[in-house]
């Protein structure tokens, strides 16, 4: 039986801890997906719609039919959670944008520059950030998963249904479609 | 920014660094997935035994452990009741409420009262369609009349087909022996609205086409004398839809009642005190007659009123106290009442004692206002007639086909009743026909298709060329071409290759997405449902399905696709059987479950995955070892041991294998069955191979079967979802229905690569399963590629490196434009069922070819759709970028036809004919044939209201601040108790002036502030603090993280349908909202509330544990633990990491934040100052500030009084230049 087979399982008969293994095992992957779908990939949003994803897993944990696909059932939830949270962070960035319009004025000249290493880093993950969402849904997931996951080609056939060698492939084409697009925005 | 070839590949070094630089980021998210842990958990009441980090911990237990208890049980009968629901579509009414009814053939019209208006403005519709190969040219007259007393502007919402190229109005207008005739020109919409309106108000009579949709128009006519008789004549072309054979003209007669999803975009600016009632504003149409002040009731727009929200007195108004009035004024209805009328500088107003809300003048008397999601909803929104009534118009159709030699064999108008008549000029022949309506007074609420076969091989293949020597040619990179060029214009019409059946018959993945709103209410479910358990029953074992339902909410019946077995399909049959229809109509939800559903379970799976199925008898495919398969068992682990039993010695090698050699690690693919014989488990394999590891994967055909009647007013925004996501699926429409949105169906199926089927209600559902069947299984003609060899062709449409593919045998149409004559060839490529096709023809482009200047149109139109294709979603928005609405313009323009941004306008100059104050008259539609107007709109009986508005007004159906949690779970239990009790009767339409509403009087949700300064503001148009906004703001701004916003959000649909269903109204259940009631709640989770307090005081804190809980409320969570950190020991302080993201600190040591403020007054800013915020802006209107704050000082900002939520900002200000 696999690991979230057992967990399920575990819960049901009221394990407590049950519910923190699986949460160990999967937030991560959860969350990066999250950062895609969050408005301006706001990693904080992007908690919240985690967060959220596992309060309604949660629920339904007893719903699950197929264990073995509980990463898929997952995925989809947060897909759903993310999608709400997105759109309605974006009703709220209309009342900002007006805000600002009447802030902008004041702003000309007033950029802040900042030098340090940390802000060179952090400006890397932000494109870096932006770069993802480029990628196709597939690709990033598989990125995704190749540094979250532990068995990533196992995750991905259950996931993408990819084949072990097509989930190495897709791999590869996603890195070397980030790297592109990275390359293009520091040439941009 | 174009890729260029080096940055496709790059080097190693770049992926080095990006590899670290994912580490990186992933790291990050794994910290912070782990550091949320405990939060996670405890929001779902699951106790962490890992103690990780204390005070985070404690920090976010209080907002959601508290509520968990009854989170529990309200979110589970909330979402119960919220499935139960049907969701409320958009239930408002024309304020003019005019409806028309036959009268002994005098079509007369009466008001709401019952008192008689006078005939409707439209008269008649005739409509004449002369088809000419494959090209048909339809011609529309419209014949406005005035049977009032007074000068009308008549405005008409009507449909045509979304195919055609509009390219002519011409306006005729007779008037006793007169008849003047003036052309329409076309000119950019703005602009022509500008021309129309500057006309109208100078007297002159005018009209004016508008394209709302492609298949939705709006036609204004400006100044009809009394008496008077105005005919509009448009005219369109469009090629003639041809499919296996069969040629079909559809010409739709009316728009049906669109859905329109999103919030009104006017509703929640309305001024505090203000609440929506059910009721109207005007008892019909009416013309504003000036009384006391006249200088300024010319200023006054009849559409402010035509538009107002009916609201209840507004809680300022004292009837016993004078009120100052902006203006004053009386209305005039068409039975010559009169009724006095006052609007105060609030943006309220009263008419015969009625209040409204008035908002900026909008044209067209829409049933639905604009909303976030369709800004334009009011334009494509016309109120159809009560059921009982008619519109008072009607239409005659005359088709004459000429099809150039060719027999008409047969001829058939399925939804209506046809005779042949004798051809105007000449001799009818077995090639050249002409039918008419039977009777000229056809109720326009159905399409009118015509259906005709011909004898032999019907019309054959034709290319069509037009050429003109032209000296300023228009070139789409926005120049033009200098000196004198060949203008030149190429339409290929090309046969299809004949369906060849393939044998082989890839596995299919089916989604069923029927649409179960309220406009499929009746016969249109039925039909659907029908059609659908056709399908169903048609699958093969092999196929994967699923089935989803849409109305107001989405239901999915399994969580991935299963296989057609028989218990499945009794499973999905008995689903669509229980599927009521009711509700809105939210597609795009569906649609976005439908295009994103995960892959069946059909995949290869591992010997693991099959260890845990049941062996119920199932088909599986499993990849393992050849050393397995050899050995007859699997080894899945030590306990666990699959027998395998198979006849099969060696499994298939595929080409790619050939010469190498097998070991047994060689993956293999075997098919068989998952069964249990004598108590054990076996795979019994009927099928295997070795995997070809160079091949893709073979992914079952996705196909996504849509059955809807497309009656939703964000048809761009859907089209353009299903292209962004349509990469591997692929989507066949079904309109279902007697006059259902064919540009949305069509459209659909053009953006997912499939086909659209209009499935009308008295159509044969076998045959229609059958097509589909045939369709899915044999695509006549895929992958299909255009080459030129000799000539070169420019702008051709369908443009992209594929033509759509051929599920049907339909006659393959390519445009396209050329500058240089010549002679060469046009070669085809595609793919049939036996294999590669091609086909090429020879083509002579000539440098002079004055006949055929359609074509040039006809290309135009699709060249326009062309360029719009990828910007749907802003289209929807109102938001194309300049550049595209540039072009579209140039072209509408350049060939003189309608597009989104070009209209076709007419003034008539030669005499003034009124005093340029025409009374506004909307002319009535019907309800489409075979839908049901409670569907639509509730019982027919009901006062009008439009529920959202009702919505709002009941602050339960937007999701609350999840902040606020105690007053929203009050709601809640407070809506659902008085389900099923009488409240208070709805308001009387009209009845005098209502006093204002008592203690229980309406206010601004947990905002007492806003009482302070409301009374005074009636004489300022900038709200400080809009009620309806402020529930906005917080509801969209409000995580949703706890367990208790979430079983909200579902929980506002059945409070909501309870409320409704008990005729309730919005006093009593806001009042329900009151103090008191809130303070028992908190009194009752007291105990554990403390225990929690308690343990929040135990942190090392400068803060009470109540004004901790404000702060966490108030702030951000990133703001949050910036705050508290801020405040906490040095020590401390470090064991709350910031990641990345939180560090928005700038150099200055300050974060950009975002305040909403209630209210936003000189005060509160003051204060604000006071604790060190610098103010970058404003927002009087939203009570908005921005500006920078240090984290020390968000805690004592986070606890002003006004100061509801801050966010961080991180608005990139774009400079002013």
């Amino acid at each position: 039986m696999s690991d979230d087979c057992l967990d399920l399982a575990a819960h049901a008969t009221g394990d407590p801890e049950a519910f923190g293994r699986l949460y160990d095992r999967h937030s991560s992957v959860v969350l990066a997906l999250c950062v895609r779908n969050a408005t301006n990939r706001s990693h904080a949003e992007a908690e919240d719609s985690m967060q959220e994803t596992f309060t309604r897993a949660f629920k339904m944990l007893d719903r699950v039919e197929d264990c073995t696909r509980f990463k898929p059932w997952l995925y989809r939830i947060a897909r759903f959670v993310c999608s709400e949270h997105r759109r309605s962070t974006r009703r709220r960035r209309g009342h900002e944008q007006a805000a600002a319009e009447h802030a902008h004025l004041q702003l000309v000249g007033g950029e802040t520059t900042d030098s340090s290493d940390r802000a060179h880093q952090s400006e890397q993950l932000k494109r870096l950030d932006a770069a993802l969402q480029e990628l196709p849904d597939s690709e990033r997931l598989a990125i995704h998963l190749q540094y979250l996951d532990p068995n990533p080609a196992g995750a991905a056939r259950r996931v993408l249904g990819l084949s072990k060698s097509g989930y190495y492939k897709t791999l590869d084409r996603a890195r070397k479609r980030l790297a592109s697009l990275m390359a293009m925005e520091i040439s941009a | 920014m174009i890729m260029n070839s080096d940055t496709n590949n790059p080097d190693d070094q770049d992926l080095e660094k990006l590899d670290q630089l994912l580490g990186v980021w992933h790291e990050d998210i794994e910290g912070r997935a782990k550091a949320a842990r405990k939060r996670v958990l405890e929001a779902n009441g699951v106790a962490d035994t890992s103690e990780r980090n204390p005070i985070l911990g404690r920090i976010s237990m209080y907002s959601y452990a508290r509520y968990l208890p009854y989170a529990a049980i309200i979110g589970i009968a909330l979402i119960v009741a919220f499935l139960a629901t049907p969701q409320l579509t958009p239930r408002s009414f024309a304020q003019d409420g005019v409806v028309m009814l036959p009268d002994g053939g005098n079509l007369d019209a009466f008001d709401k009262d019952g008192n008689e208006i006078g005939p409707c403005a439209l008269e008649h519709t005739d409509v004449h369609a002369l088809v000419s190969g494959h090209i048909v040219r339809v011609d529309v007259e419209q014949t406005f009349g005035n049977p009032y007393d007074t000068v009308i502007e008549a405005v008409y919402t009507f449909p045509l087909s979304h195919r055609g190229a509009v390219d002519r109005m011409r306006m005729t207008i007779r008037s006793g022996d007169e008849e003047r005739i003036v052309e329409g020109e076309i000119e950019e919409r703005e602009r022509a609205r500008a021309i129309y309106e500057t006309a109208r108000n100078a007297g002159y009579v005018s009209s004016l086409l508008e394209q709302e949709r492609p298949n939705i128009f709006t036609q204004s006519v400006a100044n009809i004398e009394p008496g008077a008789e105005i005919i509009i004549s448009i005219s369109y072309v469009e090629t003639l839809e041809e499919i296996d054979g069969t040629y079909k003209l559809a010409f739709p007669t009316v728009v049906g009642p669109r859905y329109i999803p999103g919030y009104p975009a006017g509703a929640i600016e309305m001024p505090p005190g203000c609440v929506a009632r059910k009721g109207i504003v005007l008892r019909g149409p009416a013309e504003i007659v000036a009384t006391a002040n006249e200088d300024q009731t010319n200023q006054i727009d009849p559409a402010l009123l035509t538009n107002g929200i009916p609201i209840s007195p507004p809680d300022w108004f004292d009837p016993n106290k004078p009120i100052e009035a902006m203006k004053t004024f009386q209305v005039r209805y068409a039975d010559g009442s009169r009724e006095p009328a006052a609007l105060f500088a609030d943006s309220t107003g009263i008419v015969g004692g009625r209040w409204f809300f008035w908002q900026e003048p909008k044209p067209g008397a829409p049933f639905s206002p604009d909303t976030d999601q369709v800004p334009d909803a009011s334009k494509i929104t016309p109120m159809p007639v009560r059921p009982g009534t008619r519109a008072g118009h009607d239409i005659s159709i005359r088709v004459e086909i000429e099809t150039g030699g060719a027999e008409i064999v047969s001829v058939d108008a399925p939804l209506h009743e046809i005779v042949e008549v004798a051809p105007p000029t000449g001799k009818g022949s077995k090639g050249r026909k002409v039918f008419e309506l039977a009777s000229r007074k056809t109720i326009p609420n159905r399409d009118f298709i015509l259906e005709w076969t011909l004898g032999n091989d019907g019309i054959g293949e034709s290319i069509i060329t037009h050429a003109t020597n032209a000296s300023n040619v228009l070139l789409l990179d926005g120049s033009e071409e200098g000196g004198t060029v060949v203008d030149g214009y190429l339409a290929v019409i090309l046969n299809p290759p004949p369906r060849v059946e393939d044998a082989e018959i890839p596995a299919r993945e089916l989604i069923f997405v029927l649409d179960t709103s309220g406009s499929m209410n009746g016969f249109p479910i039925e039909k659907a449902k029908a059609v659908m358990a056709q399908a169903i029953d048609g699958m093969r074992p092999k196929d994967t399905f699923n089935l989803i339902t849409f109305a107001g909410d989405t239901h999915i019946l399994w969580d991935t696709p299963r296989p057609a077995t028989q218990k499945n399909r009794d499973l999905a049959n008995e689903f669509v059987k229980s599927r009521q229809s009711g509700g809105g109509t939210e597609m795009m939800q569906a649609i976005k479950a439908a295009l994103t559903q995960e892959v069946a379970d059909n995949q290869l799976m591992t010997p693991m995955e099959l260890a845990n199925l049941p062996a119920d008898g199932r088909t599986v495919r499993v990849e393992l070892p050849f050393e397995d398969y050899a050995n007859r068992f699997i080894e899945v682990n030590s306990d666990v041991r699959i027998e395998i039993e198979t006849s099969i010695a060696i499994p298939e090698r595929p080409a790619s294998m050939e010469g190498k050699s097998i070991h047994g690690e060689l993956p293999i693919e075997v098919e068989g069955q998952w069964t249990t014989k004598n108590g054990r488990r076996v795979l019994v394999v009927d099928k295997t191979k070795f995997i070809d590891d160079g091949a893709t994967d073979t992914q079952p055909m996705r196909i996504v079967v849509f059955m809807t009647d497309g009656y939703v007013g964000n048809e761009n925004a859907i089209l353009s979802e299903i292209r962004k996501n349509a990469e591997t699926t692929r989507v066949f429409s079904f309109g279902i229905g007697n006059s259902t949105n064919r540009y949305l169906l069509d459209g659909m199926a053009e953006a997912g690569r499939g086909a659209a089927e209009y499935v009308n209600l008295n159509a044969d559902a076998d045959a229609i399963v059958d097509r589909f069947a045939r369709r899915i299984q044999n695509p006549v003609l895929i992958d299909l590629a255009m080459e030129t060899d000799g000539i070169q062709l420019l702008d051709v449409v369908p443009s992209g490196q594929y033509l759509p593919d051929l599920y049907d045998e339909k006659p393959i149409t390519i445009l396209a434009r050329y500058q240089t004559p010549g002679e060469g060839t046009i070669t085809l490529r595609g793919r049939t069922g036996s294999g590669p096709w091609s086909r090429t023809i020879h083509v002579t482009l000539p440098e002079d070819e004055q006949a055929n200047d359609v074509v040039a149109t006809l290309w135009a139109r699709e060249k326009v759709d062309d360029i719009l294709a990828p910007h749907l979603d802003k289209l929807q928005m109102g938001a194309v970028d300049i550049a595209t609405k540039k072009e579209v313009i140039k072209l509408g323009k350049q060939y003189s036809i309608m597009t989104p941004f070009t209209s076709f306008v007419a003034v008539e100059k030669t005499r003034v004919v009124s005093d340029g104050k025409p009374m506004l008259v909307h002319i009535p539609i019907e309800l489409p044939d075979g839908t049901d107007w409670e569907g639509f709109f509730g019982n027919p009986n009901a006062d009008p209201v439009d529920s959202r508005l009702e919505q709002i007004a009941l602050g339960i159906s937007l999701p609350e601040e999840p902040a606020e949690t105690e007053h929203a779970l009050e709601a809640d239990i407070a809506v659902d108790q008085i389900v099923g009790t009488a409240v208070v009767p709805p308001p009387s339409v009209n009845s005098a002036v209502v006093p204002p509403p008592s203690s229980a009087a309406p206010r601004s949700l947990g905002s007492p502030a806003s009482s302070r300064g409301r009374a005074q503001q009636s004489t300022n148009l900038a709200f400080q603090a809009p009620a309806g906004n402020q529930n906005y703001w917080y509801g969209q701004n409000g995580r949703t993280s706890s367990s208790v916003g979430g079983a909200f959000g579902s929980g506002g649909g059945g409070g909501r349908g309870g409320v409704i269903g008990a005729g309730g109204s919005m006093p009593k259940t806001r009042g329900s909202r009151s103090s008191r009631g809130r303070r028992s709640t908190e009194s009752s989770s007291n105990t554990r509330e403390s225990a929690i307090e308690q343990s929040a005081m135990k942190a090392p804190q400068y803060l009470t544990a109540e004004e901790f809980k404000t702060l966490g409320r108030v702030l951000d969570r990133p703001l949050f633990r910036l705050a508290v950190r801020a405040l906490l020991p040095e020590k401390l302080a470090q064991s709350i990491q910031l990641t990345t993201e939180e560090m928005f600190i700038d150099s200055s040591g300050t974060v950009l934040v975002s305040i909403k403020l209630d209210p936003a007054d000189e005060s509160q800013l003051t204060e604000l100052k006071a604790n060190g915020f610098k103010l970058v802006g404003i927002n009087n209107k939203t009570g908005i500030a921005v500006g920078r704050v240090t984290p020390r000082q968000l805690a004592a900002i986070g606890l002003l009084d006004g100061v509801r939520r801050i966010v961080p900002t991180n608005l990139e200000f774009e400079s002013s230049s």
